[in-house]
């Protein structure tokens, strides 16, 4: 696809989907919805021998949503849609259409039979045909390991991330396509694989409003779930400058058309909003309370930091006491070992006095006085000499004794 | 905390003592006495202390057969041999350390001293080798020495330390001599201190080893042996012979009568079975000795010993009079001889002489209060260094604190030769006599000098020479040099430094610059050769270049000359031929004067 074709197929696709603005003439008779869906997605060239992308008309969309008549979506029929769809309807704007009327339609025979071909022809028609998946969504859901909060968020977030991987090897394979091809069927049908990135985005988006579709009538999702995920859908539509009086007209024009589905999505929303506006109070008195509790633990806290800091000092006070006191035990039991040590000096000091006294100056001179003695002629002064000499040792060292 | 002990390593007896934390003197001595010096080997048995002493017969210091007595006395030797097993004297001195530390561990039974770390005292004349061998054996026996402090120093310190306050007497002896008079049982040792700046400072030291107590008692016995003799009219031939064992008592006998007449007029020396005879009569020795006799017995002795005195305080030697000293400190055995007392106060005066009652003990004790104040030695005197032109260059400052275990202090300093022609640079070392007399004309000791090889082919003051000076744990003085081109070291150890021991911390001498001053030739020595120094700091210090030498590197180096000083005038002269005659100089030859 070119550039050009690009960006003339968006304002075509925006028109499909969400301005059905052009005049549709109203079907003389009633077709069968088989041939309804072969002539929506059916190959016709412009004046300018351009492909016309395949559209849903309002009158066709009545025709599905009351139709009754069911048969006929054979494989046939969906492999001819198929092929003409490829070329007309390469971003799935009417698949998407057709699902959503398919949905409303009030026959379930038939709204089931018509969603099962839908997902067929998007299975044929998505990024991953060549898979040759009739049921892409049952496949994806296959891989669900129910990690996912609901199915739908899985089919959203299996889809995006297979996308996300095709858009960024588009942008990386082919950063710029020249407007080479001149003739806009054989490019259409030539690269109907060269999506651009903003159209496999809204292949994407169409594709997750089908898988949305299919899982609500398939029961796989409440309606409030499909709610959301296509409010979400929608929101990424927004537009760049939106208008609040754009959006009062519309509101008027949907009031004209007497339409009562939008008051009643209005009035889901504003029931939404109310039910998160209470829950946010509820939050917000749970968070007030929690902050008065964490004010309440945080003073709690800082009193027993106070209080820790008071006993470590205490205890810092208590192990300097002990410290002091072993210090002064252990300076005590030092002196006391000193005083013991001079105490056994003393006491040797005395006993080696009174040794020395008896050996040296006792024993030795009262030997001598014996030996004199026992002479044949005693020696008498020889002995007095000795023993006066031991009785004056003795009387000295008995004044040393005494001191 | 437990204190170092200190440990008096003495030739006749040894002590190891503490100070506990009553700051009072514990001893481990053995029966109040100290432990005698003497290692006995019985086989394999090694016997210390008392009970070897007691089976000595003989008397005299160093190896007596099994024995040594005095194993101090060994220091220095390579060698012994013991009764047939050789032996070093370290490993002599460890047998006995071991014993010494043994027996004090036991007794040590609070724990109060830390045996292995000491500071030992030493003998002012033990040289170096003594000292690395002591050490040596001290940590064989497990103790490290912490430092060595000469055993006179440690004494004086007991002394002050033994006052009521130290500190004030010491400030009372600021500035003032103290002679330490050891008389022991071995030697005799003098040393004159001085109290400079509250360290008490070594200023110099003599010695007798051939006077001491022992060879008093010796003398003693002979003349109790020979007047016995006399007495019972025997001749030299008809002289009996000595029963085995008996000489040691009769020695043992000798000293106490010693003893005996220090407070008595006479006594009786009386031994049964001295001689080898029949009769009791005949073998047994009965004299009685009177004090005056003993005097005139021990009189020859006893001089020479004083005279030690007025030899250290001689006009040449110390030149004080010994009444300006302000304390003698007398200690060891002998000073208690009532003759050897009369002469001491003779010569000092009854106030400055204390005769200490602690003698055995007083070194010890003085060694453990050194260990407990932790106090370090500092050089007395500074280590001087004799520059070309005889001046003088401090190389160490007095006071220099002195190393520790493990530690040294080294000096380096670059010298250049001033006369390199004989290839011979000389360094001589010297030291002022006393100390605080640095000043020029104040006497120095020579302590040697030290010739390093340098190229004569250099011009003077070209070679450089590095001269290291380190002085190590054992307090010994290294000094190496080497010249940058000859690359020939040379070293010479001085140990017989003078130390100082710092008890009063005061500031550093800030004045730590190296100071030269020229020293006046001494025309009063007497003839002698005197080696003289040809190094000077200073490499372009040409006034110390001879004068003939400096006018051949002029005339050589015609771009590089010097100016001459008038001094270097005259010896150019004096070493020129005269160009008319051709003879050697005269004051006024061939009429002209050449000094002009």
């Amino acid at each position: 696809m070119t550039g050009h074709e690009l960006d003339t197929a968006l304002p075509q696709q925006q028109a499909a989907e969400g301005k059905p603005v052009r005049k549709q003439k109203p079907a003389p008779q009633v077709k069968p919805i088989t041939e309804i869906i072969s002539q929506i997605f059916e190959v016709s060239l412009d004046k300018d021998q351009n492909i016309k992308p395949a559209t849903l008309s309002k009158t066709d969309f009545k025709v599905i949503v009351s139709c009754q008549a069911t048969g006929g979506f054979d494989a046939q029929l969906a492999d001819r849609v198929a092929e003409n769809a490829s070329k007309t309807d390469p971003q799935l704007g009417a698949l998407t259409q057709l699902a959503v009327a398919a949905s409303r339609c009030r026959e379930d025979a038939l709204r089931y039979a018509l969603l099962t071909f839908c997902v067929r022809l998007a299975s044929a028609l998505w990024i991953n045909r060549h898979r040759e998946s009739h049921d892409l969504f049952q496949s994806i859901l296959d891989g669900d390991k129910g990690l996912d909060s609901t199915p739908l968020r899985f089919l959203r977030n299996s889809l995006a991330a297979l996308y996300q991987k095709r858009i960024e090897y588009v942008r990386s394979s082919t950063p710029v396509m020249p407007p080479a091809a001149t003739d806009g069927v054989t490019a259409l049908l030539a690269g109907s694989e060269l999506l651009t990135p903003a159209e496999l985005v809204r292949q994407r988006d169409n594709l997750l409003l089908i898988g949305g579709l299919w899982l609500l009538a398939k029961g796989k999702s409440n309606p409030s779930q499909a709610i959301e995920f296509f409010a979400e859908l929608l929101e990424e539509r927004q537009s760049r400058t939106p208008s609040n009086r754009g959006v009062a007209l519309y509101l008027a024009e949907q009031y004209v058309q007497h339409e009562s589905l939008l008051a009643d999505t209005l009035d889901y929303f504003k029931q939404r909003a109310n039910e998160q506006a209470t829950h946010g109070k509820r939050l917000q008195y749970a968070l007030e309370r929690s902050e008065h509790e964490a004010a309440r633990l945080k003073i709690q806290l800082t009193e027993h930091k106070r209080r820790t800091e008071e006993q470590a000092q205490l205890i810092a006070e208590l192990e300097a006491e002990i410290s002091r006191l072993q210090h002064a035990f252990d300076e005590q039991q030092l002196d006391e070992r000193a005083k013991r040590t001079h105490l056994r000096d003393n006491t040797g000091q005395v006993k080696a006095k009174a040794f020395n006294l008896l050996i040296e100056n006792v024993l030795e001179p009262l030997k001598l006085s014996l030996s004199a003695l026992q002479r044949e002629k005693p020696k008498t002064e020889v002995a007095a000499h000795h023993i006066e000499l031991a009785v004056e040792s003795i009387e000295r060292d008995i004044k040393w004794f005494k001191e | 905390m437990v204190q170092r002990i200190g440990i008096d390593f003495g030739t006749t007896n040894s002590l190891i003592s503490v100070v506990t934390r009553e700051r009072k003197i514990s001893s481990f001595d053995d029966t109040g006495r100290p432990h005698p010096s003497v290692v006995r080997y019985e086989g394999e048995q090694v016997i210390c202390g008392r009970r070897a002493r007691d089976k000595l017969e003989q008397l005299g210091i160093g190896v007596l057969g099994n024995t040594v007595r005095g194993p101090k006395k060994l220091l220095g030797k390579e060698h012994v041999n013991i009764d047939g097993r050789v032996m070093t004297p370290v490993g002599v001195i460890a047998d006995y350390i071991s014993h010494l530390i043994e027996h004090a561990r036991a007794s040590d039974e609070e724990q109060v001293a830390d045996f292995t770390r000491a500071v030992v005292t030493i003998p002012v004349a033990l040289d170096g080798k003594g000292r690395q061998d002591l050490r040596e054996a001290l940590l064989q026996a497990g103790v490290h020495v912490e430092t060595f402090v000469h055993e006179p120093l440690a004494a004086l310190y007991a002394y002050f330390k033994d006052l009521d306050n130290t500190h004030d007497a010491l400030s009372f002896h600021e500035g003032r001599m103290i002679l330490v008079f050891d008389w022991g049982g071995g030697t005799l040792d003098l040393t004159l201190c001085k109290v400079v700046n509250g360290a008490l400072v070594q200023i110099l030291n003599r010695g007798n080893n051939l006077v001491g107590g022992d060879y008093l008692d010796d003398t003693i016995l002979t003349y109790i042996t020979d007047q016995y003799a006399a007495k019972s009219g025997w001749t030299a031939e008809s002289k009996l012979s000595v029963n085995p064992g008996m000489r040691a008592k009769l020695l043992t006998q000798c000293e106490r009568a010693k003893i005996t007449l220090s407070s008595r007029e006479k006594t009786h020396i009386f031994l049964p079975d001295y001689y080898q005879g029949d009769s009791a009569e005949e073998t047994e020795i009965d004299i009685w000795l009177t004090r005056s006799e003993l005097e005139k017995v021990c009189a020859r002795l006893i001089n020479q010993g004083i005279n030690e005195i007025n030899v250290l305080l001689a006009p040449d030697n110390a030149d004080v009079d010994p009444q300006t000293l302000a304390l003698c400190l007398a200690t060891g055995g002998m000073v208690n001889m009532p003759l050897i007392k009369s002469k001491l106060t003779e010569i000092f005066g009854i106030s400055a002489l204390h005769i200490s009652d602690k003698g055995d003990r007083i070194i010890s004790e003085g060694a453990a209060w050194i260990a407990h104040d932790n106090l370090q030695l500092a050089l007395a005197k500074p280590f001087e260094l004799v520059e070309a032109r005889n001046s003088l260059l401090t190389i160490i400052h007095e006071g220099t604190r002195l190393p520790l275990r493990g530690e040294s202090i080294q000096k380096k300093q670059s010298m250049y030769c001033s006369d390199p022609r004989d290839g011979k640079a000389i360094f001589t070392f010297k030291r002022p006599q006393m100390v605080q007399k640095s000043a020029a004309a104040d006497p120095r000791t020579t302590f040697g000098s030290l010739v390093v090889e340098v190229n004569p082919a250099f011009p003077p003051l070209g070679e450089r020479i590095e001269l290291t000076v380190t002085v190590d744990d054992n307090l010994i003085l290294h000094t190496r040099a080497i010249a940058s081109d000859r690359k020939e070291a040379v070293g010479i150890q001085f140990y017989d430094l003078e130390f100082s021991l710092v008890v009063n911390e005061q500031p550093a001498n800030v004045e730590q610059k190296k100071n030269r001053v020229s020293q006046r030739i001494d025309t009063n020595c007497p003839k002698q050769l005197v080696v003289q120094a040809n190094v000077t700091n200073d490499c372009e210090r040409w006034a110390a270049v001879p004068g003939e030498l400096l006018k051949t590197y002029n005339d050589q180096h015609i771009y590089l000359r010097k100016q001459l000083t008038a001094l270097q005038g005259d010896e150019c002269v004096r070493y020129q031929p005269c160009s008319n005659c051709g003879a050697h100089w005269s004051e006024k030859c061939c009429g002209v004067d050449l000094t002009k």
